[in-house]
């Protein structure tokens, strides 16, 4: 399974959503396969933190659907989130795990998920009810609809190539430039201010 | 947290804060001081300071509980102010 397509079965779904994007090459393909979500995803190249940061946007805007996009590595790095999304449930988390079962930025070694290490079952097992495997493109955006749609933290681990989307354009910008773009989307959407002016100029 | 818990958050602490500058204000007991009588906590006290310098992490120590709230308030200032990390720490006068 190809996780470009994968990202552009998800991304044809997205609107209002807030995303969390993981690091290595999926950064440059999430901000290709879903150009009209550019503002509306964090930017990080965070290993470890990319669902507990969507976690806690969804706890701080109940209302609003957030989108995880973790990977095999940065999920095997911090299980514990899971514990914590089975007990707390959040209704409006959606994680897809982009499992290629390696290292891929580091040439490739395998993960623990290419042997008998399976995210979905240990999700399961830590209480998230909504946690399974995706092997195929129809499987992954059935997911998708019901995980979007969902009233409890939903996730779906894809099985995917081990391959980057060829001749996509590379984002320029970094982390903090993606961060305040970020924070400029949610306060203009939401209404709100989250960074605001200094006391004296 | 336990200080022990800085220790375990640097990775995360690193590309968060010195990456990208998204802060977290963090509020953690100064296990492992002089007056620590549990062995176990020594490496807690050995490390922390350290590695909050390491990571130019301003941070206050309270050994007095009335001093708590302000010092609270004044790490959210200056995290807010510049969006990086603020410390908070708890003698053993006030945990223990």
């Amino acid at each position: 399974m190809k996780r470009y397509q994968c990202r552009q079965a998800l991304g044809a779904r997205l609107k209002d959503e807030l995303v969390i994007v993981s690091l290595g090459a999926s950064v440059d393909e999430w901000y290709n396969a879903a150009p009209h979500m550019r503002a509306a995803g964090l930017f990080q190249q965070q290993l470890g933190c990319v669902t507990p940061e969507a976690f806690g946007l969804a706890v701080g805007l109940p209302h609003r659907r957030i989108i995880s996009l973790d990977t095999d590595g940065g999920m095997m790095f911090n299980l514990g989130i899971l514990a914590t999304l089975g007990n707390e449930q959040p209704p409006n988390l959606f994680v897809a795990v982009w499992d290629n079962q390696c290292y891929q930025s580091i040439a490739g070694p395998p993960t623990h998920t290419a042997g008998r290490a399976d995210i979905a079952a240990i999700a399961g097992g830590a209480g998230i009810e909504h946690a399974y495997r995706a092997t195929t493109l129809s499987e992954f955006d059935a997911h998708c609809a019901a995980g979007l749609s969902a009233n409890a933290p939903y996730l779906v681990v894809a099985k995917v190539d081990a391959t980057t989307e060829p001749g996509i354009k590379r984002k320029h910008s970094d982390g903090r430039e993606d961060k305040y773009i970020f924070v400029r989307h949610i306060e203009e959407s939401e209404g709100i201010v989250i960074m605001g002016p200094s006391e004296h100029n | 947290m336990e200080n022990s818990g800085l220790r375990a958050s640097i990775e995360p602490l690193a590309r968060m804060g010195l990456g990208a500058g998204i802060p977290v204000v963090m509020i953690m007991s100064y296990r492992g001081e002089l007056g620590e009588n549990n062995w176990w906590a020594i490496p807690h006290g050995m490390t922390m300071e350290r590695l909050l310098d390491a990571m130019r992490i301003p941070y206050r120590v309270v050994s007095e509980e009335g001093e708590i709230g302000r010092a609270i308030a004044d790490a959210f200032s200056w995290a807010y102010a510049a969006y990086y990390h603020a410390g908070v720490v708890l003698a053993g006068s006030v945990v223990r």
